[in-house]
């Protein structure tokens, strides 16, 4: 009896010591889009490039409805962005402001995709990049690296910019 | 000329009694139980995925079928049809399915003693590989953009999902009138694989709870042992 008691109570341990829920929540449902700078130098023919900070300042606004709201301050040495994607629109605009040039329209389009991740997470909003178009007066150009975001820490977009 | 009578009568009486004894022997060597004999078979149904439902999310019913070979092995099928009916408080997010799950697997009888006759009432050990095929609809409150402003609704009917899972644990298994039995089992299920869809990962696993990495389950079964080996 005194071993049936032992045996019970071990499985009773290790089942709640086992059980696993897997939830990994994110604190807020929004996953975010991650720009890499690269340089863009002209050797020749062939375009030389490489990870890129901006030496001056940048400034980054998201035209929402006609209106500018500023999402990246006058950055100093920027080389990296994580940047929001809208969730009720397929096309976002960015707009790019140097210090010393001229500023740069970024036009992100992408999919939204709504998606339940569990009862203990709740809800997240993911989305799918389908095309990039840009101004060129610093931004020589750009291209998809990762075409789906969520909360991974993966590099969507890669910018190239003008020494 | 005695002698020679006696001595083959005496021949013949003792192939006489020793073809018999040999026969005999022959016989309990070819009688020798299989460790594998089939013996019966037993038919149960689970009670416990009916109360659980009073303390929990989701609800099921299970029949099986457990064939007894030798009194050792006990292969098994389990069919059953689950579901859940939620809405969640935290989130407000609404989930429904109800699906077929299946089961197989093995009884393993700890209580199996070789060469003694077995006792009625055992400790055994069980093993399945489960898997169920589900359609759900799901739907929560607008997700409200906290950037940019403005809200996406979301709801979703008839989303395909599938998941498939291990099963370990111990059981008893008591005999209470004649033919019928009483058991329960309690389990460890680890989740194999699932298949989501392209907008939500599968909420609820009939036959297994809710879609976590692990958890544990129990069954506690009426069980009748069908007339016939």
């Amino acid at each position: 009896m005194r071993h049936i008691s032992a045996i019970l109570t071990a499985i009773v341990l290790f089942i709640t010591a086992s059980c696993d829920n897997g939830a990994d929540c994110n604190i807020n449902n929004v996953a975010y889009n991650r720009i890499q700078l690269y340089s863009a130098i002209a050797d020749g023919d062939t375009i030389v490039s490489g990870k890129y900070s901006y030496p001056d300042t940048l400034t980054v606004k998201l035209v929402v409805n006609g209106n500018d709201s500023i999402i990246v301050n006058r950055l100093v040495g920027a080389s990296e962005l994580q940047l929001p994607i809208c969730f009720t629109q397929e096309c976002d605009t960015l707009v790019f402001e140097y210090s010393g040039a001229d500023n740069d329209t970024l036009y992100i389009e992408h999919t939204n995709i709504p998606y339940f991740v569990s009862s203990d997470c709740g809800m997240a909003m993911y989305h799918h990049l389908t095309g990039l178009r840009h101004t060129h007066s610093l931004i020589d150009s750009a291209a998809i690296k990762e075409a789906f975001i969520n909360y991974d820490w993966n590099e969507n977009i890669k910018l190239y910019i003008i020494e | 000329m005695k002698i020679l009578n006696y001595i083959l009568l005496s021949s013949f009486l003792l192939l006489a009694t020793a073809v018999p004894a040999a026969a005999q022997e022959k016989r309990d060597t070819s009688t020798e139980e299989s460790p594998l004999k089939f013996k019966g078979l037993m038919l149960s149904t689970d009670i416990f995925g009916y109360l659980y439902s009073f303390i929990e999310d989701g609800t099921s019913g299970e029949i099986a079928l457990e064939a007894n070979l030798g009194d050792r092995f006990f292969p098994v099928v389990e069919a059953g049809y689950g579901g859940v009916d939620f809405t969640d408080e935290n989130f407000g997010i609404h989930y429904k399915t109800n699906a077929p799950f299946f089961r197989a697997g093995l009884n393993y009888n700890f209580s199996y003693v070789k060469g003694k006759a077995q006792r009625p009432n055992y400790v055994y050990g069980a093993a399945r590989f489960a898997c169920s095929k589900m359609d759900y609809d799901i739907s929560s409150p607008p997700l409200h953009d906290p950037v940019w402003g403005g809200e996406l609704p979301f709801s979703r009917n008839d989303v395909n999902g599938f998941a498939s899972w291990l099963e370990l644990g111990v059981g008893v298994n008591v005999k209470i009138w004649k033919n019928f039995r009483m058991g329960w089992c309690v389990r460890y299920k680890a989740r194999i694989n699932v298949v989501n869809s392209a907008n939500s990962n599968v909420g609820y696993i009939p036959g297994f709870g809710r879609n976590r990495h692990t958890c544990f389950g129990a069954t506690y079964s009426l069980i009748y042992e069908l007339p016939f080996k």
